[in-house]
């Protein structure tokens, strides 16, 4: 999977590539308009992550040169500017999603993961390990193939579980991915507590073996290599 | 009251007194007018008796003269030094009534001999003339008035059409929305210099407008991409192999304060926003459905706390606003009521046309109540969120001229918005 990153800020730049490499992602960076818009004009990339911001031009005018090259790479917008006159323009102009700063890696992958999916898969990614079986896209669990009935919190912790898989997921990124869209909410961290003892309570009690981990009190971790043995 | 209304009103008060004193006035000048007219052809009268009585030669003459002219009268009381007109009533033959006359009374030599002689003359119809001469005159006179009062509404409604235009285009204004300036040529020059003013302040409030819009979003900018660094490392942090639960601890302090300046931030800069009235859409918003739609989002928190809650939604009162501030307004008492009510607490919401009203039980507020709506007033305020919520609560409530009050009554903490 090719990404191309587009960020001014070197440090968070390297932050994105770092984690984005650690998932299997092969990542191009760039950090002005000019080499955005060269590395945009000559290759091709699964998806691409975008700043509004940048020196020498607007992310908004990048998004309008790959759909004028009639290119099909997926967009994601990154920006500071969190009003909803950013959000909706982007969209507009045929961003497949926006991210507002400050966003948590975990977040970002997810995401960019469901973009790829849409793109690649045609939706139809399924989730499997041992009795437990989840089709992303469907939104179906299923645990020795008796399907399983979460609510949408619930639904969205495992999902966002499963799209970083294998990795630690902070408490904090659990709790801004679950009050995204909810502008003004407050984000406690007793909310999700009480998410994360309902998920794993219905998942034990259809006999789902505990595959989350609760990593030191800071996060959790959907743990597929462990429990398999 | 409007303008043209004040002005009519004071025309028509002096129209009214101008009409009430010149009648009568108008009354009065005609008939003195009048007598003096009958006066001088008493006068007048008297002068040819004076020549023609000395043709008068005998007694009989006299008699017979006297019987003619039922209007002279002589008598031998002792006839007066000087003449005098007077006016005076006699009872008429005819119609058995007192009737009005001006008299003469002078001293007459008749025969040789000096009388006293009285010239009388009627005023029976003369009153009738005066009295329609004032009528046609005060009909004239309301006539004017009335066609002068009309036609200056008239005019007025005219001359202040530019006027109304204006207010209609201020009304309309916002400053948010790209819109081209009045006309400034209405043809008068009050008007236009009124047009020229406006176009002027418009002008400066909408490059303040966006002045001001420019440094919130600058500022939004420049807090969040350090923020937005910091959070990427500590990600990257997590991931690293062999980690300690005390490396994790300092990890999750760490995202705590990144969260809490986070929430701060996007707080503030909400507190601007709704400051700056910039979330125009307005639209009709359910209550009911808000207040659903909220408890759905908490009932995780609430259920796990846990507090026993009861929910009364009547009605379906529609508030017109920006419907992601009704739910921020709704969900920051909600969320309060849920973060300070103790486990085992009850928290009583209700809602109907008038009000909406949150009750959670409790202790008093250890703080001045004055300062539960201000920023950062209170103490402890960490424990949950920022200490903004209540007064971001007040501001949206401000904004949409909804009276947002609180009481402790009872062990309840009761908040109400009345509508």
């Amino acid at each position: 999977m090719k990404i191309l990153i587009v960020e001014d800020e070197p440090e968070l730049l390297q932050s994105m590539r770092l984690f984005l490499n650690s998932q299997g992602y092969r990542c191009e960076v760039a950090e002005t308009y000019e080499t955005a818009s060269e590395k945009i004009i000559d290759d091709i990339f699964d998806c691409i992550i975008l700043d509004i911001s940048l020196p020498g031009g607007n992310g908004f005018d990048l998004v309008k040169l790959v759909k004028k090259l009639k290119k099909d790479d997926g967009v994601i917008i990154v920006s500071a500017f969190n009003e909803l006159d950013n959000k909706l323009n982007g969209l507009k102009l045929g961003a497949d999603d926006y991210l507002a700063k400050p966003f948590h890696l975990a977040e970002l992958s997810a995401r960019l993961h469901a973009i790829i999916r849409r793109r690649n898969f045609s939706g139809a990614e399924v989730f499997e390990h041992n009795e437990l079986r989840v089709q992303v896209e469907d939104k179906m669990v299923f645990v020795h193939n008796k399907a399983l009935l979460l609510n949408k919190k619930e639904l969205d912790l495992l999902l966002f579980l499963i799209a970083n898989k294998k990795r630690v997921i902070s408490k904090s990124a659990i709790s801004q991915h679950l009050s995204q869209n909810e502008s003004g909410y407050y984000r406690g961290y007793d909310v999700i507590y009480a998410h994360m003892k309902n998920l794993k309570k219905k998942l034990t009690d259809a006999g789902c073996r505990d595959y989350i981990k609760t990593i030191y009190g800071v996060g959790y971790k959907l743990d597929c290599d462990e429990a398999t043995d | 009251m409007r303008l043209l209304t004040k002005t009519s009103r004071l025309l028509l008060g002096y129209a009214i007194v101008v009409l009430l004193v010149s009648i009568p006035l108008f009354y009065f000048v005609i008939e003195q007018l009048y007598y003096q007219d009958i006066d001088d052809a008493l006068r007048l009268r008297k002068e040819e008796l004076t020549i023609r009585t000395k043709e008068l030669k005998s007694d009989r003459d006299v008699a017979l003269w006297l019987a003619m002219d039922n209007d002279v009268k002589i008598s031998s009381s002792a006839p007066p030094l000087r003449d005098s007109i007077y006016p005076k009533l006699y009872q008429d033959t005819l119609a058995h009534e007192m009737e009005p006359y001006r008299e003469l009374a002078t001293a007459l030599q008749v025969n040789h001999k000096i009388y006293h002689a009285t010239i009388r003359r009627s005023l029976v119809e003369s009153q009738d003339l005066i009295v329609g001469i004032a009528e046609v005159q005060g009909i004239l006179l309301i006539i004017l008035f009335i066609g002068w009062l009309l036609i200056n509404r008239n005019i007025s409604k005219k001359i202040w059409k530019p006027f109304d235009r204006i207010i209609d285009w201020l009304q309309n204004y916002q400053v948010d929305k790209e819109q081209s300036l009045i006309y400034p040529n209405s043809g008068i020059v009050e008007f236009d210099q009124l047009n020229r003013v406006v176009n002027d302040l418009v002008s400066k409030n909408k490059k303040t407008y966006l002045d001001q819009k420019n440094f919130i979003e600058n500022a939004s900018h420049e807090m969040q991409t350090p923020v937005a660094i910091l959070q990427s490392k500590l990600d990257l942090l997590l991931q690293s192999q062999g980690l300690t639960a005390e490396q994790a601890h300092h990890l999750q302090s760490s995202y705590e304060v990144i969260e809490r300046l986070t929430h701060l931030n996007q707080s503030l800069l909400l507190l601007s926003r709704i400051e700056n009235q910039q979330f125009p859409d307005l639209v009709e918003i359910s209550v009911k459905a808000t207040v659903a739609k909220v408890l759905k989002h908490l009932e995780a928190l609430i259920d796990d706390k846990p507090v026993s809650l009861n929910v009364e939604l009547h009605g379906d009162k529609m508030l017109h606003g920006h419907p992601v501030l009704i739910e921020i307004l709704l969900s920051n008492l909600i969320t309060n009521a849920v973060h300070h009510t103790s486990a085992n607490g009850y928290i009583h919401i209700s809602n109907t046309d008038h009000c909406f009203l949150i009750e959670n039980s409790g202790t008093p507020l250890p703080f001045d109540q004055s300062k539960l709506f201000s920023r950062f007033g209170k103490q402890n305020i960490n424990r949950h969120g920022v200490g903004l919520g209540l007064a971001i609560a007040y501001e949206i409530s401000q904004l949409y001229r909804l009276k947002l009050n609180y009481q402790f009554k009872k062990h309840m903490h009761q908040f109400s918005i009345n509508f």
